[in-house]
């Protein structure tokens, strides 16, 4: 039996440029930036609630979703 | 109620100051209305003026509109139904949802059907209909609270029509409202701002002088949203060059909030932006608050200013008291609280949890507390509030508060401990109640020789107090009755003496719980004349300490006694003595009064008067039925199944007790087992049987002798009985005296052949 869920990492795509906003907005996240100046969040979730959490928090600050992916999945 | 109304969360809001009109929409909304559609959805992300559009819309519709704004505390099923009923309550009167709120107050929890049926029935008879706004449904994800409101849209009687205003789609059934055309829907597409708006906007209500150029380049970068447009015009307003702002903005592919809302702090005086960052802790905002949190006291008209210069402040009252920051405005200014001031944070908690706690909110302080964190503070804040709630039989808002502290924490620190002990005695759960003791104890007496908590303290007492009366309901609880009284017994005069140091409240609230535990103590000894000298005592403190739920309690159970005595009179006097006190109306709709009717039920009878019996028998069903309170429902079941049984009315009297049986197999309570079996044995016999002996057995020697013509051991007729071995033993020893007997196996059959089994 598993005794601590390990951590996925995800990939999270949001419409414009987040600057310094990604510290303060989303704890954890490492930003990068398309050349169309998009924003690309990559971070640690524990669990498909925390996830949800993530999404609901950008629904709540009138951000725009682009895309959201797992990468590292169950064969990783 | 179980909680304290915030009126703010009930309030509709007012349209904010240079709106730009929006007709269309505004006419669509009526159009839902007036074709009779059931629900009116605003689905749509923060910002797109959601709120706004319904002031707009509300303005010729205020006196038929209630208005409830949700916040993720109302995930509590009890909190959200309690503040629908008093949204709705706003606007009817009296007794409107009044019988729908006693169903919520069970502590044993609520009937759902029952409760949405009971408001239903209410709104149907209403004489206007109501437009009924859930704003901000999308902090809901309970799935009991979206089945409520699924079932509510199933039955909606036409004199309400619900808006749902959302961010996200509410998983409700959307689809088959609209294939059936009863839904009017409006989406961010809907909402957005079209240029001509845009223009209006800019340049009407925040007097720029935009051209129509700019405006379609704001408007396109923006996409038409508004809070991104105010944003804009608010970072323009105080620069002189606003086309070289618009081209910088439109330019940049920033977060538009994020851009916006650091030109706007950017233009405030130093002294405001602190203001701004440091106030956005804060749900809600009035002006002392304030000021208790920043820590000046100069500003008395800031929220004011900041709501006329378009600063996201949302007022939440007609008289523009308290306000609260747009959520997405407050969203940011915490972002960049955290980023500058993150070491005051706590600080700023600390304030507001203190301040809310001298004006008397203690659900406000105690969420502050938590983000502090403050457990201790947390503790405080409980441990003086607590009390209150649950005399008024208020259990879930008492035991919701104490268990959203750590459990250990709760074990930890006795005042909790004790309360939360109170809790459990409450609901039956005595095992537990031993475990918890055994901890506090512990604590207790390390607090007390470390010197943490000296003896001359008054916290000392207090606890000290409840520690041993809890001791003495464990303690009679495994039969050991003699040890429940001593404690008691050392308790009483200690109580009294603290009269000069914690007041008069204090000793009223020490004595009742003294008495009435004293009481069934000596029940449970079976000496009744004792028992019965206790209990009378307890209604005087009762009364002036407003402990209802002891009252009642107690009465029903002193009246019982005083019918084993054969003191019917007095038990009559006792009841309606009480009764009076229920039919006050503040007091009307108790939940535990029905206890008392039923009691008197009981009472007349034995004396005989069945009609009156019958009748306040109905009304105190009515009341536990009503109320949810499924325990007393039983307890009615039981006094009807005896009333019917000795009026002749087998079949009626066996229906009765499998209403109770029922009952008690959802609920587990072993005072409520025990009462089923002595009333199911009572009914097995054919008819009620006469006593053929020259000294009558009395009804507790009845039930010993019952069991052990069952075969029951003395230890196992002691457990099931609540009362001590030795007892047991003078019980039977009587009762083979009267019969005449020897042993076990001669009662056995001079019971038999006297038919008194």
């Amino acid at each position: 039996m598993k005794t601590q869920e390990k951590a996925t990492l995800y990939k999270i795509k949001l419409k414009g440029y987040l600057g310094d906003d990604v510290e303060s907005l989303f704890n954890n996240f490492k930003a990068e930036y398309t050349p169309d100046g998009d924003t690309v969040l990559t971070g640690p979730v524990i669990d498909q609630a925390e996830l949800h959490g993530i999404l609901m928090r950008i629904r709540d600050l009138g951000l725009v979703l682009v895309l959201v992916q797992q990468i590292n999945g169950e064969d990783d | 109620m179980p909680f304290s109304i915030l009126s703010t969360k009930l309030f509709i809001p007012s349209i904010p100051p240079n709106v730009i009109n929006r007709p269309h929409l505004v006419e669509r909304l009526s159009t839902g209305l007036t074709a009779g559609r059931i629900l009116t959805l605003i689905s749509a992300p923060p910002g797109y003026g959601k709120t706004t559009l319904l002031s707009e819309w509300l303005v010729s519709h205020r006196e038929h509109t209630a208005w409830l704004g949700l916040d993720e505390q109302d995930n509590n099923v009890i909190r959200f139904w309690t503040y629908f009923v008093a949204a709705l309550q706003t606007l009817t009167k009296n007794p409107f949802g009044q019988e729908a709120l006693q169903i919520l107050e069970s502590p044993q929890g609520f009937d759902l059907v029952q409760f949405l049926t009971s408001l239903i029935n209410d709104a149907a008879a209403l004489d206007q209909a109501i437009i009924f706004v859930l704003e901000d449904y999308h902090v809901i994800s309970n799935k009991e609270i979206h089945e409520g409101i699924t079932f509510l849209l199933d039955h909606l009687p036409n004199t309400l029509h619900l808006v749902i205003v959302t961010r996200a789609d509410p998983p409700l059934p959307i689809n088959r409202l609209r294939g059936r055309g009863q839904i009017t829907e409006f989406r961010a597409s809907d909402l957005r701002f079209s240029t001509k708006e845009a223009m209006a906007f800019l340049n009407d209500s925040m007097n720029l002088s935009l051209t129509e150029m700019d405006v379609q380049v704001l408007e396109k970068r923006t996409e038409g949203w508004i809070v991104g447009l105010q944003l804009a015009a608010l970072s323009m307003q105080g620069d002189t060059d606003a086309h070289k702002f618009i081209q910088a903005f439109t330019g940049s592919h920033h977060y538009i909030l994020g851009y916006l809302a650091d030109e706007v702090l950017q233009n405030q005086p130093e002294d405001l932006r602190s203001f701004l960052l440091k106030t956005s802790i804060l749900k809600s905002m009035c002006v002392p608050l304030c000021n208790a949190v920043v820590g000046n006291s100069e500003n008395m008209d800031v929220l004011e200013k900041l709501y006329r210069s378009n600063l996201f402040v949302v007022p939440m009252d007609r008289e523009h008291y308290w306000f609260r920051y747009h959520h997405l405005f407050a969203e940011l200014l915490l972002s960049r609280l955290h980023r500058t001031y993150v070491d005051e944070i706590p600080i700023l908690h600390r304030r507001a949890a203190l301040w809310y706690q001298d004006n008397n909110y203690p659900e406000s302080a105690l969420n502050h507390a938590f983000a502090i964190p403050d457990f201790s503070f947390a503790t405080n804040i409980i441990v003086n509030n607590w009390r209150k709630i649950y005399h008024k039989g208020q259990l879930h808002t008492a035991v919701q508060w104490l268990e959203s502290l750590p459990s250990d924490f709760i074990r930890q620190t006795p005042p909790l401990g004790v309360a939360y002990c109170w809790t459990l005695f409450v609901r039956g759960n005595y095992d537990r109640i031993a475990t918890y003791l055994d901890d506090i104890t512990f604590v207790f007496e390390e607090m007390v020789t470390s010197g943490m908590l000296p003896k001359e303290h008054p916290e000392y007492n207090i606890i000290l107090h409840q520690v041993i009366l809890l001791r003495a309901v464990v303690l009679r609880h495994r039969g050991d009755v003699t040890s429940a009284v001593r404690n008691i017994e050392q308790l009483l005069p200690t109580i009294s003496d603290l009269q000069q140091t914690l007041g008069q409240a204090y000793v009223d609230m020490g004595l009742t719980a003294c008495y009435s535990q004293m009481g069934y103590t000596y029940v449970a000894a079976n000496d009744l004349s004792k028992a019965s000298d206790y209990l009378s005592r307890v209604s005087l403190h009762a009364r002036r300490c407003e402990n209802f739920f002891a009252l009642a309690h107690t009465t029903m159970e002193w009246a019982r006694i005083s019918i084993l005595q054969g003191q019917i009179e007095q038990a009559e006097t006792i009841c309606r003595h009480e009764l009076k006190l229920t039919e006050k109306p503040a007091y009307a709709d108790f939940p535990a009064f029905c206890l008392i009717r039923l009691a008197l039920a009981d009472v007349l009878r034995v004396k005989g008067s069945w009609d009156e019996a019958e009748s306040l028998l109905q009304q105190g069903l009515e009341t536990a039925r009503k109320t949810g309170h499924r325990y007393y429902l039983a307890q009615g079941y039981l006094i009807a199944a005896n009333l019917h049984h000795v009026q002749g009315d087998l079949i009626q009297a066996q229906d009765d007790l499998q209403q109770a049986v029922r009952i008690a197999e959802s609920i587990q309570n072993r005072f409520l087992n025990d009462a089923i079996s002595l009333t199911k044995e009572r009914l097995e016999k054919k008819s009620p049987k006469v006593q053929n002996l020259i000294e009558p057995l009395s009804e507790r020697e009845l039930e010993v002798l019952k069991l052990i013509c069952l075969g029951k051991s003395n230890q196992e007729i002691a457990d099931e009985l609540f009362i001590a071995l030795d007892t047991v033993k003078r019980h039977t020893n009587n009762l083979y005296g009267k019969l005449g007997v020897r042993r076990r196996a001669q009662a056995m059959n001079e019971a038999q052949r006297l038919g008194l089994v």
